[in-house]
């Protein structure tokens, strides 16, 4: 019992200490190369996990390429009950983060 | 059959591959909320067995849900249950209406945010036709770790009622884990179980998901008793359908 206790103990440890898909946060380097405010960029963030986060896993910028996130968006702005004014922010973040170089989009 | 498998396969290979909202499990809850201003249906179809034995008592059960989304962290949804009873004279009941539940979920923050993302549950029940209530809490712990989903409830349940022969508290908790082996296809599997007047039954089982379309998906378990107190088999199926 005791190793049990032990073994779900360590287990859950483990679990806890692995990684999350967690979407990168903007940089300024970011706005700059895409001529956008860090704020705007910022607060896709946060509506890119409040509102995509509601019914699965946030996706992360890089799940698609930067000309493929306007159809993906097409297709679940409307599933996520989306504002045109959310879209156009969620869309921004997604995008610009797609196109990102390696070490600004970190996780 | 080859052709349906060869068929399934390539609509699950190209169409789209958007995450769906499918549930991973029919017994344990995860942590998602139907989106503000959106509306779904679940309809709920259960098979289970007593015991092994040829004449044990076959229970079926369907269950019509709507769910909605208040806002962003918070839904609603009332369910329309509806039961038969398979068996002898004694235990045999025909199809009827059984019981309508209210139920609420909150999440308390966005998902990640927390090292355990927390949703509290509450429903509750009446009995048709007679003075039987349940109030049901649940506290719903999950995390995703990149493809792997896990998730733990702790639950309560209180039955009380005139036509109840005494107020009864049931204990019980439920547990997954799932993998995400396409962004339309999950597998994992359940565990769950009861605690009443010092009886435990426990169930166990396999658990698939399927995202047919963007807003149709289907989840299926098997569940297999593992203490003598639990059904032998029960078998359940969600369907989701977006609205």
């Amino acid at each position: 019992m005791r190793r049990a206790v032990v073994a779900c103990v360590f287990a859950a440890g483990a679990l806890a200490a692995c990684a999350r898909r967690t979407p990168p946060y903007a940089t300024t380097i970011d706005a700059q190369r895409a001529n956008v405010e860090l704020a705007e960029l910022e607060q896709g963030r946060a509506l890119t996990i409040r509102k995509c986060g509601s019914c699965h896993q946030p996706p992360l910028p890089r799940d698609h390429t930067s000309a493929e996130w306007p159809s993906k968006l097409d297709e679940m702005a409307a599933r996520a009950n989306l504002d045109a004014r959310q879209r156009h922010v969620i869309e921004q973040y997604l995008v610009v983060m797609a196109d990102a170089p390696a070490a600004t989009a970190k996780r | 059959m080859k052709r349906l498998l060869v068929s399934s396969s390539l609509i699950l290979v190209f169409s789209s591959t958007a995450h769906a909202d499918l549930r991973s499990f029919t017994a344990t809850y995860e942590y998602s909320t139907v989106p503000e201003g959106k509306t779904a249906v679940e309809l709920w179809h259960t098979q289970g067995r007593n015991t092994w034995d040829a004449d044990t008592p076959q229970t079926f059960e369907q269950i019509v849900e709507i769910e909605h989304g208040l806002t962003d962290k918070w839904d609603i949804a009332l369910y329309s249950v509806f039961e038969q009873i398979a068996g002898d004279a004694m235990t045999a009941e025909p199809f009827h209406f059984a019981e309508l539940k209210l139920e609420t979920r909150y999440r308390l923050a966005d998902r990640g945010e927390w090292p355990v993302d927390t949703l509290l549950y509450f429903e509750a029940a009446k009995h048709f036709g007679e003075s039987a209530y349940a109030v049901e809490g649940k506290v719903i712990g999950a995390r995703d770790f990149d493809r792997l989903t896990a998730a733990v409830n702790a639950i309560a349940e209180l039955k009380f009622g005139k036509d109840r022969p005494e107020t009864e508290l049931e204990l019980g908790a439920a547990a997954g884990l799932t993998y995400q082996v396409h962004p339309k296809v999950r597998l994992g599997a359940e565990a769950y179980g009861t605690y009443e007047e010092a009886e435990l039954a426990l169930a166990a089982g396999p658990a698939v998901s399927l995202a047919g379309s963007s807003s149709f998906w289907i989840t299926i378990t098997a569940g297999f008793g593992l203490t003598d107190e639990a059904d032998a088999l029960r078998v359940r199926a969600i369907i989701g359908i977006e609205l």
